[in-house]
């Protein structure tokens, strides 16, 4: 299992160096971005998206439509205690982001976004133009 | 098979890897080329040993970063019950010297349907995570990356973890668990009269 941070620890030898090196390494890695896994679905209406943040809370997230691109960006924050000496870390990274181009069907202004347990699910419905319509064959 | 310069014999040019009919040595060999062609011109053997047609030895280089990616995963002493990366949940372990943290990073599940057991110093977390309600009418999935169904984490807690103290918590998709150290077993000074 990769365990680096326990490795500097354990060669630092000395209490004092080795917090040095765990307090750089830690802010090197809050800044490390995670990549959320998410679910896309498009029906007559729109795009649903979710995306699982774990540990985002409302604070820390950030939904934004620029120039066409959806960003998702949330920011881990879970407080742990300052002696806290990391065993075993399978997730380092202080921040989620991830971006999508949205096609000019869909309507950025009326984007419905809901963080609920450490997921976000993001309504993003098409533009009224944009609507499936049926047309009316008329028999002659 | 081209021979070897500095006077190496044809049974050892054939240990040599060839890259494109150009002798690479491989990191060990290097030293025999050294040591063995003293009478070679300093050109012919540079042009072996740092060739102008791969200016760095490629082949070296695979194989050392081979080696330091296996010395990465060997790094520590894994646990036999430890998982390799990309399950669900992903769980982080800290120590402090009052007791363990776990994080386990599970979002969108319920707190109460999470089985959270501890037997003879193993801690298990388990549950279900439902995949999303089908689409109803006419849907595309684009991207279904998120982890659906049973999932079960094992983790082996220090030898000195109470299993009488252990709180959970569960908050924006993050469940934490505390085990506080035997009070026994926390550090003591002793003194000395």
């Amino acid at each position: 299992m990769l365990n680096t941070r326990q490795l500097q620890t354990t060669q630092g030898g000395a209490a004092a160096p080795a917090g040095q090196a765990a307090r750089r390494e830690a802010e090197g890695e809050a800044s490390a971005r995670l990549v959320p896994p998410v679910d896309i679905i498009e029906d007559a209406a729109g795009i649903t998206l979710h995306a699982d943040l774990p540990g985002v809370t409302r604070e820390g997230l950030e939904v934004r439509v620029e120039s066409g691109h959806l960003f998702i960006e949330g920011r881990i924050g879970v407080d742990v205690p300052e002696s806290l000496k990391v065993i075993h870390a399978e997730v380092r990274g202080g921040r989620y982001q991830r971006s999508f181009a949205l096609s000019s069907e869909l309507d950025p202004e009326r984007v419905e976004a809901n963080l609920k347990d450490g997921v976000l699910t993001l309504k993003v419905p098409r533009t009224e133009a944009a609507r499936p319509r049926r047309i009316e064959v008329k028999a002659e | 098979m081209a021979c070897a310069p500095g006077g190496l014999e044809i049974a050892e040019a054939a240990n040599i890897f060839f890259a494109g009919g150009h002798q690479v040595p491989l990191p060990g060999m290097a030293r025999r080329y050294f040591f063995a062609s003293t009478s070679v011109p300093k050109m012919e053997m540079n042009m072996n040993l740092y060739s102008t047609r791969y200016p760095t030895d490629l082949f070296g280089e695979l194989d050392r970063l081979q080696q330091q990616i296996e010395q990465a995963f060997r790094g520590s002493a894994t646990d036999i019950r430890a998982t390799g990366r990309g399950v669900f949940p992903a769980i982080n372990v800290g120590a402090t010297d009052e007791g363990v943290e776990i994080i386990a990073l599970a979002p969108g599940i319920d707190p109460k349907k999470i089985d959270l057991t501890i037997e003879k110093g193993v801690l298990t977390i388990s549950g279900e995570r439902a995949a999303g309600a089908p689409p109803e009418g006419r849907a595309t999935v684009y991207a279904r990356e998120r982890f659906s169904g049973v999932f079960r984490r094992v983790i082996n807690l220090p030898e000195d973890a109470d299993p009488d103290r252990v709180s959970a918590s569960y908050r924006d998709g993050c469940l934490r668990v505390s085990i506080a150290r035997r009070e026994s077993s926390k550090p003591h000074s002793i003194q000395i009269h």
